[in-house]
């Protein structure tokens, strides 16, 4: 393994992987910023591109460099103009926007950056160290033991999503049954194709992420027409200064711990993990009042708590094949894309392959601070463009992508056909997120319970009684994890509720 | 349209399609022709997908059941203005006619005359007045992209011959990657 790793880091260090990821950076940092632009909508947009490179050295690093940018952009709109350019930095408007209004953005731009620094390279070497232990018992996992964990991630993953379980529940079986539409992978028999031969290969996963991620997006934004922060956008006041930083640096430290934790489990995702760094940090603080106010701990704790999870996502992600959240999905995309099918085989086939990204991911951090630093003020501008120009540009984007993924025109019909059932869930207040995942691991749950059935033959309670006891330990604890993690799940949207009101 | 009435009617389609899917279930799932033995397939193409549309409807019921008992069925009426909410609506839809027109005209008409059309539309219809910008935009962008897809990454476009010809005295011009 110790080779492997060596290997990658040679594989890892070539200029063109860093042009790469210092385009995906500025890229990620402008989609963020802008208003209306989600990370995972400009992701899937760029899913595509990333594929046109050819090289998975270059596409991969690429999109992870606009994954880490689109998250710390998003912070920009929030602390300027009170509008998260992303989910994962509603937490950060708290204070962010209360130090603009008292006249220091750019001590709030500053102390979000580093935190997303830290909190992102700390979380990057822990995935490259835990990386090695779990894929070795990764490897011994037979089809049972999959099927059980692809179970479990997929409750963890409906009752953590936005909203009600049952939503979430609803959209999960809806995903799955997408998934269903092809040929049988066991028989090969047609299923839900209405006889059509372009419905036998089932659906593609980058038209239906596209249509899902993008297409609501842009109708959203024709509903509410044009809109920029023009007036109310400026970026002015003090720099940070290193004692501040280093008062906040506690509060980042437990911060990337809350986000690293966060990332590991699947489903819960940025926004999650920066309403827990914000409120962890509230209540560690002696000063509990100011936050809200304007406290540099509220920005740092919820960013670097954002920016931790990056990483550890992609734990899940390359030993089990199980995305994290709806932007490790369109990285699972880009990963398959590229001929690379992640799950515990991954690094025995194209380790170094797998390490030279996750080199790339730790030294993309440091082209992060430095891009970053550079590129405050002229993102700060960003905020201000009128979203009537970039719109059109952005569903030419969709159109292309979707149609480069596999030059096939049934490809655009998918993409229509998910972005109206988008369309549809997202003004029914219904998270997509779920069924992407539901679309992903539901056919992978049939085919390794199909195995498992074979493997098991007819005496399936000794099987499971005696041969394959990890399996029935995580089926048995499925309902209760489900059950305790939706009940914790309510409390907390309680609490951040009540947090935003404040 | 206030989100408690539109997710009662998600739900519903949804509760329609999985008990429609339910009931045709044979129709839309082939069983092999031939009985196969337990080693090469060990469950039948229907099994997991019962189960998961039995789930669907069942969850889709609860939630409907939870909803009529906080009486969400009844009518609530609409806080937005009515003029506003009309407007939107109709932008919206002509969004979507025009998405649906352009996915079904690419391969016919190529990339760069649709891209031109669904950027055009979508700029008026997002807000923007500028005939300069919109014309820009909906012109410069297509063509640039369709050549560095096709010239630098030497990937295929749908294209019209006549479009294809005349890109290719400007591509022939640029140096080759």
């Amino acid at each position: 393994m110790i080779e492997t790793l060596l290997a990658g880091l040679d594989a890892a260090l070539r200029i063109d992987t860093f042009v790469w990821i210092s385009g995906g950076l500025l890229l990620g940092m402008l989609m963020g910023s802008l208003p209306g632009f989600t990370t995972s909508m400009g992701m899937s947009v760029l899913v595509p591109i990333s594929f046109l490179v050819g090289d998975p050295l270059i596409g991969i690093p690429f999109l992870i460099g606009v994954y880490k940018g689109g998250i710390y952009g998003g912070s920009v709109p929030a602390i300027l103009i009170s509008m998260p350019g992303t989910g994962a930095s509603i937490a950060t408007v708290f204070d962010g926007h209360e130090l603009t209004k008292k006249g220091q953005p750019r001590k709030a731009l500053e102390m979000g950056l580093y935190a997303s620094v830290i909190s992102d390279l700390f979380s990057d070497v822990f995935t490259l160290v835990m990386i090695i232990p779990v894929a070795a018992i990764v490897l011994g996992f037979g089809p049972p033991e999959i099927a059980s964990v692809m179970f479990l991630s997929l409750v963890i993953i409906a009752v953590t999503s936005m909203g009600p379980v049952v939503k979430g529940l609803l959209m999960l079986c809806l995903g799955v049954w997408f998934g269903f539409v092809g040929a049988d992978p066991f028989s090969g028999m047609p299923r839900y194709t209405f006889g059509t031969n372009e419905l036998y290969d089932g659906f593609h996963l980058i038209p239906m992420l596209i249509g899902l991620f993008a297409l609501p997006e842009i109708f959203n934004a024709v509903k509410e027409g044009d809109i920029s922060g023009s007036s109310v956008g400026r970026f002015v006041g003090e720099r940070l200064r290193f004692d501040e930083l280093k008062k906040s640096l506690r509060t980042i430290c437990r911060s990337t711990v809350i986000g690293t934790g966060v990332g590991l489990v699947p489903g819960l995702g940025q926004p999650i993990a920066a309403m827990m760094g914000y409120i962890a940090a509230k209540n560690a603080s002696k000063h509990p009042e100011n936050f809200g106010k304007g406290e540099l701990d509220g920005v740092a704790g919820a960013e670097a708590a954002n920016n931790a999870v990056n990483g550890p996502t992609m734990v899940p992600l390359l030993t089990l094949g199980i995305p994290g959240d709806a932007v490790t999905a369109l990285l699972l995309g880009a990963f398959m894309m590229q001929g690379l099918r992640p799950g515990p085989t991954l690094l025995e086939t194209n380790g170094e392959i797998v390490f030279a990204i996750l080199i790339a991911m730790v030294i993309a951090n440091f082209l992060f601070l430095v891009l970053g630093y550079i590129s405050i003020p002229l993102f700060a501008r960003v905020v201000t463009i009128k979203r009537s120009l970039l719109i059109p540009v952005t569903i030419m984007l969709a159109f292309s992508g979707t149609y480069l993924a596999r030059s096939n025109p049934f490809d655009i019909v998918t993409l229509i056909g998910f972005g109206l059932v988008g369309i549809a869930a997202r003004s029914a207040k219904f998270d997509v997120a779920p069924m992407v995942m539901g679309f992903i691991l539901g056919r992978e749950l049939e085919y390794t319970f199909g195995q498992t059935l074979a493997l098991a033959g007819t005496d399936w309670v000794r099987f499971a009684l005696t041969e394959r006891i990890g399996m029935t330990a995580v089926v048995l604890a499925t309902p209760i994890v489900g059950v305790l993690l939706g009940v914790r799940m309510s409390k907390f949207r309680q609490r951040a509720l009540k947090g935003e009101e404040a | 349209m206030i989100p408690r009435q539109t997710d009662i009617r998600f739900t519903g389609i949804v509760f329609i399609l999985a008990v429609l899917a339910l009931l045709f279930s044979s129709q839309l799932i082939v069983e092999p022709p031939i009985p196969l033995t337990t080693d090469l397939l060990a469950m039948s193409p229907r099994v997991f997908p019962f189960l998961i549309l039995l789930s669907m409807a069942l969850v889709a019921l609860i939630f409907l059941l939870s909803e009529a008992r906080l009486g969400a069925f009844k009518a609530i009426s609409s806080t937005e203005n009515g003029n506003q909410v009309s407007t939107n609506f109709w932008r919206q839809i002509a969004f979507l006619i025009i998405t649906i027109i352009c996915a079904l005209l690419l391969n016919r008409l190529g990339f760069i005359t649709t891209m031109f059309l669904l950027m055009t539309s979508t700029s008026v219809l997002v807000g923007n007045r500028s005939l300069v910008q919109i014309l820009c935009i909906s012109i410069l962008v297509p063509v640039s992209f369709y050549i560095v897809v096709t010239h630098v990454l030497r990937t295929a476009l749908p294209e019209v011959d006549v479009v294809q010809r005349m890109l290719m005295s400007v591509t022939q011009l640029l140096p080759s990657f």
